[in-house]
């Protein structure tokens, strides 16, 4: 069962998908899991050792992205709506994200899970974003 | 008293659609709006939105307790065995999550028990004992089997050491009594060279002996054959010596022969001259001039029979003479011809003596090509000594290093293999 369906440009993910991250303090990816590299068009060892933005569109305004490390910083969890580049830049997906810092081996990390996000819910982000 | 108003009605209808959806994930974000003008109503829309946000508070943290746990089954899946971090909002979370993380951590504590028993086990193995077996307390089934495969596995192992270490210890016996009989080729091929030298020169010594003796053949031939026509030359001057001989014979035969006729005419002159004087004296005076002539030729007649007596003599000491020629020279034309079988006889052992040589060279000239192979093949006999030698080093090298390493390795059945290979020694 495929974690996504094309609609053009759009990859909108199914129920069933559930993207999982981990990065280091400074962004860096650690770990992916199958479905946000199938998501993203990448193979694992494309994005492990990457800035997590390999996957940013540029329709995403700074402001969230400042939102989200300033929420997470402070130790909360930080929860959004993403718009998201596939590899190669021709498609895009969106998520909604659940990020929150934890420790691994005494080492500040982020854990980022994605999962699909409502037309309601990607007009609304959309038009928010806008004017951001 | 608790009759609703329907603008009211529908607000909380929305207010728990809303939330149900949001329960129920269908939407990731829930706003409930105290939206009402009345205040127990408002109070209800409240409590809706309480209970939105602290779902929110519980649904973030499954997520991200979710999210954990998918990276651990990650890195699991990839080899690496570490249990789900419990993150700090994870006490949020539901009660289900946290068991079944709790689980999976019991579950990864477990395999990862299991995993350092086997690394213990392994990690013995290559320190080279296999004496200790994994152990499989409780488990069963699969991990049991695993285990008693790993256990079957050392004890195969063990066993390929314990031949390794009998047969290292053959070989270090084997390779000693190797090196020990390539040490005794080498030496004796070196000394068959050297008795072979010593043939060769014999041979050459021999060969020269054979061609001097065949040299000396050819000349007694030569000599031989000279021999032979001065013998025939002999033969034939004694042939014309003999002849000659003859000749004298027969001549000797008619001087006698004409030396008679002169005898009997010398007699009857005699008596005819006896008649004359007779006659004369009958005759008178007129006959003394006569007899005196008669006398002269009684005279004559006697002189000529003494003479012819005489020449009788010579004659017959010559045909005596001339006979003992004729029989020296028959001998010496038997001796010659003697001398001439002897010559041929002579010539013909020369000859012989000649193909006897022949042949003897040709025996030595086969002597001499069997040894100069003999010669061939006992240096390459040497350099195989030489090269089977430094094999048998390099072996002898090898087994001991087989030994020492094989002999580090500890293992069930080692001690008796050693002891059993000491008993054998001595």
């Amino acid at each position: 069962m495929n974690i996504f369906i094309s609609k053009g440009a759009e990859r909108v993910l199914t129920e069933k998908a559930f993207l999982v991250s981990e990065t280091d303090e400074k962004g860096i990816i650690i770990f992916a899991n199958d479905d946000f590299c199938e998501a993203a068009g990448y193979r694992v060892d494309d994005l492990i050792g990457k800035p997590h933005n390999i996957v940013r569109h540029p329709d995403m305004p700074r402001a969230a992205f400042k939102d989200l490390w300033d929420t997470v910083k402070t130790g909360k969890i930080w929860t959004g709506f993403v718009k998201n580049s596939v590899n190669g830049g021709n498609q895009f997906y969106w998520v909604y994200a659940t990020v929150y810092p934890i420790m691994r081996e005494g080492k500040r990390h982020y854990i980022s899970c994605r999962r699909y996000v409502t037309d309601d819910e990607i007009a609304t982000a959309t038009a928010l974003y806008k004017t951001l | 008293m608790f009759d609703i108003r329907k603008k009211d009605y529908l607000l909380l209808k929305e207010a728990i659609q809303n939330c149900r959806d949001f329960v129920f994930e269908t939407v990731n974000e829930t706003t409930i709006e105290e939206e009402s003008s009345r205040a127990l109503i408002n109070d209800l829309l409240s409590d809706l939105s309480h209970f939105a946000n602290d779902y929110k508070m519980v649904r973030d943290a499954n997520y991200i307790q979710a999210g954990m746990l998918a990276l651990t089954v990650f890195r699991a899946k990839t080899g690496e065995l570490t249990n789900v971090s419990m993150a700090e909002c994870t006490v949020n979370g539901s009660t289900v999550l946290k068991e079944t993380t709790i689980f999976y951590n019991g579950l990864m504590s477990r395999l990862k028990e299991l995993f350092c028993e086997i690394e213990d086990g392994f990690t013995r193995i290559s320190h080279n004992d296999l004496r200790m077996p994994f152990k499989s307390d409780g488990w069963e089934k699969d991990i049991k089997k695993l285990n008693l495969h790993i256990n079957e596995l050392q004890d195969i192992i063990a066993d390929q050491y314990g031949q390794q270490l009998t047969n290292s210890l053959s070989l270090r016996r084997n390779t000693f009594d190797l090196s020990h009989y390539s040490d005794e080729l080498s030496s004796s091929s070196n000394e068959q060279a050297s008795s072979l030298e010593e043939t060769a020169a014999a041979i050459e010594e021999l060969t020269a002996n054979v061609s001097a003796s065949a040299a000396k053949a050819q000349e007694m031939t030569a000599l031989a054959q000279e021999a032979k026509i001065a013998a025939e030359r002999g033969n034939s001057v004694a042939r014309e010596s003999l002849n000659a001989m003859s000749e004298m014979v027969s001549a000797t035969e008619a001087i006698n022969q004409a030396v008679e006729i002169i005898g009997n005419i010398a007699f009857q002159t005699n008596i005819l001259s006896l008649n004359a004087a007779v006659e004369a004296a009958t005759a008178g005076d007129a006959g003394r001039g006569f007899a005196v002539v008669a006398q002269e030729v009684r005279n004559l007649a006697n002189r000529s029979a003494e003479a012819a007596k005489n020449i009788q003599e010579v004659a017959k000491t010559a045909r005596e003479k001339s006979h003992g020629g004729l029989e020296t020279s028959k001998n010496m034309m038997d001796s010659f011809l003697v001398i001439t079988q002897k010559i041929a006889q002579t010539d013909d052992m020369v000859r012989d003596v000649a193909n006897a040589n022949r042949e003897q060279m040709a025996g030595i000239s086969q002597i001499n090509g069997a040894v100069g192979q003999l010669d061939q093949l006992t240096q390459q006999n040497a350099k195989t000594a030489a090269n089977v030698s430094s094999l048998s080093a390099i072996v002898q090298n090898l087994s001991d290093q087989m030994y020492s390493e094989i002999s580090q390795k500890e293992f069930s059945g080692k001690e008796e293999i050693l002891h059993s290979a000491t008993q054998m020694q001595h």
